[in-house]
């Protein structure tokens, strides 16, 4: 009686052999899976971005109505370009007023990253000043003092990631408020 | 028993590890990571050399300092951004030689990729380069003079340009476009005219300018004809290619069977040296440009007034990008092309306009691509700064 107990256990337990089988699969499955997972999670986190991105670029837009239609004289982080008694300054500074927190200026992949741009600058997008006080209905780029360039508002970018950190990319808004997510 | 079912779970899972491995080690294979701020040049090359398995000389000074950031790129991406983001000490950049060019080339602008990168880009330039000699110790000594810039007569450089990345390749308006691979170009066999190449120097090609596209060609010093010895064919080799090669003019013996058409310009060029008896070494190359002799092109440089063969040129490089955006920028080639017709049809009186206008519609398309999107925001920042003292002087603030 006994003997046929552990007869019927064992029959019905799993063998460490087949244990250690469903394992390796299951281990080699996910090794499959996470690039792919890893994949899906960057898109999410730079369509977070994105949005991030737009609202920088409709904060801009508002900002420019409220100065004769032309767009705000924003200071690069990276290198402060403006003399500082100039009046320009930073993205929270000149956009705050219009909803611009230190949260919108926090791209999440650039804020779980080892090089992130917020902690290096102080903001994970980087303002164009290229344009700054140019008018929004015909924007010039100056190649040289007496090179104008007319460029398209879908052309004009007015905010990017500093570094590209969406597998290989950078996100930007546009002068037209199209954002684009890597 | 349960020793011989350690071992087998050990086995496995040891397996499981090794395949892991071996898999992101596949995956990850011949990317280049860099994330470096204000560190030397030589360091960053070292690292780019261990990640790429290849060998980069450059005439740069190696504590230039650089800062970049790129995250599992291809070796030609890595390059382009490295060449962009290197930061030479304003006196360096006068002495810093190159070797002189000597003949139709490119003047002495070692280097210079096109590719993928080398046009309106700054002043240093990458390329896939070879060094060929009589023999090992001669390819070492032109190795040697390269890194060094020296100036000797001999020292042959042949390098033409292609305006690869005067095309927008990429159909993403802020990305980057894809940088060609010089290494995927081919040697379409010599063609029944080789550009001949004169003895007058003309000075470089300015890289920010495109080549005067309603200029007529300057008068053919030299009758054309398929070379007789190993330097014509170098240069044969380089007038159809995107790539830079160096050698010694001492070493010019004559060939009796021309090299014939080969699907890889660098097993063309390998075979080509080794059954002459010479050697050959395969590397890249970065260097800075320099104001160079004259060649026989005038302001067009390696141009040399042959379009058609400068447009072979360019289709030729067009193989090393991605197959998505090569028939793109094929497209793209077709419609300078036929620009560049249309101007030469023109009256002369129209052409400048006609040129300025072109340019001016594909700097404002171009605006965001290319160098801007790979330059440290440090870089950037400089940019930006140049166009916002331009409209300030514009508007004479």
């Amino acid at each position: 009686m006994r003997h046929s107990l552990r007869h019927r256990r064992r029959l019905l337990a799993f063998t460490l052999v087949e244990l250690l089988v469903v394992l390796g699969i299951i281990a080699l499955m996910t090794t499959l899976a996470l690039p792919s997972a890893q994949s899906m999670i960057l898109k999410a986190r730079s369509l977070q971005c994105s949005t991030h991105l737009k609202s920088i670029g409709m904060a801009a837009s508002q900002a420019a109505t409220d100065n004769n239609g032309q767009y705000p004289e924003i200071d690069q982080a990276a290198a402060p370009i403006y003399p500082p008694n100039s009046g320009a300054t930073n993205l929270i500074g000149a956009l705050g007023p219009y909803g611009i927190t230190t949260n919108t200026i926090q791209c999440p992949i650039d804020m779980s990253s080892g090089t992130s741009s917020f902690k290096t600058y102080g903001s994970s997008y980087e303002w164009n000043p290229a344009f700054d006080d140019e008018s929004t209905a015909a924007p010039v780029y100056y190649r040289s003092a007496n090179q104008p360039i007319p460029v398209n508002n879908t052309h004009v970018r007015l905010c990017t990631d500093f570094l590209p950190i969406h597998r290989g990319k950078m996100n930007a808004v546009y002068g037209d408020g199209h954002a684009t997510a890597h | 028993m349960p020793r011989n079912r350690l071992y087998l779970a050990g086995g496995i899972l040891a397996f499981l590890l090794v395949a892991n491995f071996i898999y992101y080690f596949i995956m990850g294979w011949g990317l280049i990571t860099v994330k470096v701020h204000d560190v030397p040049l030589s360091k960053v090359i070292k690292s780019i050399e261990w990640q790429g398995w290849v060998k980069i000389y450059s005439n740069i000074d190696p504590t230039a300092r650089v800062t970049m950031y790129v995250d599992h790129v291809s070796l030609p991406e890595a390059l382009e951004a490295l060449a962009i983001n290197v930061e030479i000490p304003p006196s360096a950049q006068e002495t810093t030689a190159s070797p002189p060019a000597s003949d139709g080339s490119n003047g002495n602008n070692p280097g210079r990729r096109n590719g993928g990168g080398g046009f309106g880009r700054g002043r240093v330039q990458w390329n896939l380069a070879f060094f060929a000699g009589s023999s090992s110790s001669q390819v070492r000594e032109l190795i040697r003079s390269f890194e060094h810039g020296d100036t000797d007569d001999n020292l042959k450089t042949y390098n033409y340009p292609t305006l690869v990345n005067f095309l927008q390749t990429s159909t993403e308006d802020d990305a980057a476009p894809p940088v060609a691979d010089p290494r995927q170009q081919n040697w379409p066999g010599l063609k029944a005219q080789v550009i001949p190449v004169s003895t007058a120097a003309a000075p470089a090609p300015d890289p920010a300018m495109p080549p005067q596209i309603g200029e007529s060609a300057p008068p053919q010093q030299v009758p054309p004809g398929p070379p007789t010895s190993v330097q014509g064919y170098l240069r044969a080799f380089a007038q159809s290619a995107d790539i830079f090669i160096v050698s010694n003019s001492s070493w010019d013996p004559p060939v009796a069977n021309p090299p014939s058409a080969d699907s890889s310009i660098i097993s063309a060029i390998r075979n080509f040296v080794g059954s002459n008896h010479g050697s050959v070494t395969q590397a890249y190359v970065l260097a800075t440009r320099g104001r160079g002799p004259r060649n026989d092109g005038g302001r067009r440089g390696g141009f040399a007034g042959d379009w058609d063969t400068a447009e072979d040129r360019v289709r030729n490089a067009l193989n090393g990008l991605p197959e998505d955006v090569r028939n793109n920028a094929l497209t793209q080639l077709n419609q300078e092309i036929k620009f560049r017709k249309d101007v030469e049809a023109a009256p002369p009186e129209r052409r400048a306009s006609m040129v300025e206008e072109h340019m001016k519609a594909r700097m404002a398309d171009n605006l965001n691509g290319g160098p801007m999107a790979r330059m440290s925001p440090e870089k950037r920042a400089q940019r930006y700064q140049r166009a916002v003292e331009n409209r300030m002087a514009a508007q004479g603030k």
